[in-house]
């Protein structure tokens, strides 16, 4: 794992959205600048694949570029990409679990990838420890098996609520919330031996 | 737990760089979207979520839904302060005509 920095996505996106919705193609590449890492990254903690990640993240981008003109904005942007990521991504596993390639997919985990904080506080900078344990529980949740990285991911990274997660998964929330209070006992094991 | 929940939180932020950039390629699919597409990628289930993710009274319920010990707390207090309300202007009313 590297290591890089991105500067804060400040830039308000509600003109680009805008005229992206009007057709001006360039606002819509400037979307598709601003969110590909973001859709990239949901997508690769879901799937563990790189080229899988990449290939959602065209399908999605493709979505919101024909659709875009009916987008009346009633959740934020990044509320809708985000859902749209999380479902496809849904869709591949469960495409992928008809098929039984877990197997597969668990042997293609790519252990190169380069993380990167967007909101890089100075605290944070400053403290390069803190730096790799954060990046260390992502390599944690990566490695998890999928009954617990999935809820955990869309609880704590995407914010999801138990229901829309037990409704995704189509699992009990009951499963659900014992699995993530599972998936972060696990994290806390394992970081111990890190550190 | 609290670290671990510390560092999930720091970890909303990270982003994976991917390998090679992604960008020119995926504008690039942009470009090259046909009649095709539109009839494979827009499919029944796009749809749907599409239409659900526009209405307001959709994602009213979903709020409701996911958060619920909210809003019932929003509700009481409500009532709350409209009983309290209720009550002082009457107050006010049986002073003045005392």
């Amino acid at each position: 794992m590297k290591t890089g920095k991105v500067t804060a996505q400040g830039a308000d996106d509600r003109k680009l959205i805008a005229e992206a919705k009007m057709g001006d193609k360039s606002a819509f590449e400037g979307l598709v600048r601003m969110y590909s890492k973001y859709v990239y990254t949901t997508a690769f903690f879901i799937l563990r694949d790189p080229h899988e990640a990449e290939d959602v993240s065209q399908e999605v981008f493709v979505k919101v570029y024909l659709s875009i003109g009916g987008f009346r904005g009633l959740s934020s942007f990044k509320t809708w990409i985000r859902k749209l990521t999380v479902n496809t991504c849904i869709d591949k596993l469960r495409l992928r679990s008809k098929l039984k390639d877990r197997k597969v997919s668990l042997d293609r985990i790519t252990e190169d990838y380069e993380v990167v904080f967007t909101k890089f506080s100075q605290s944070l900078e400053k403290n390069f420890l803190r730096q790799e344990a954060v990046k260390e529980v992502l390599k944690i949740v990566v490695d998890m098996e999928e009954s617990y990285r999935i809820p955990l991911i869309l609880r704590d990274l995407q914010d999801y609520s138990y229901r829309e997660i037990a409704e995704l998964t189509g699992k009990p929330i009951g499963t659900v919330k014992t699995n993530i209070h599972r998936a972060r006992k696990i994290i806390k094991e394992k970081l111990k031996t890190y550190i | 737990m609290d670290n671990v929940n510390k560092y999930l939180k720091i970890a909303k932020d990270a982003v994976i760089e991917p390998e090679a950039e992604i960008d020119d390629r995926i504008i690039d699919r942009i470009s090259n979207v046909d009649e095709m597409d539109r009839e494979r990628i827009l499919d029944d289930k796009f749809m749907e979520f599409f239409k659900k993710n526009n209405s307001r009274l959709y994602l009213m319920i979903q709020k409701l839904r996911s958060h619920p010990g909210f809003f019932t707390f929003l509700f009481v207090l409500s009532v709350i302060i409209i009983v309290a309300m209720a009550g002082f202007i009457k107050s006010l009313l049986s002073g003045d005509k005392e």
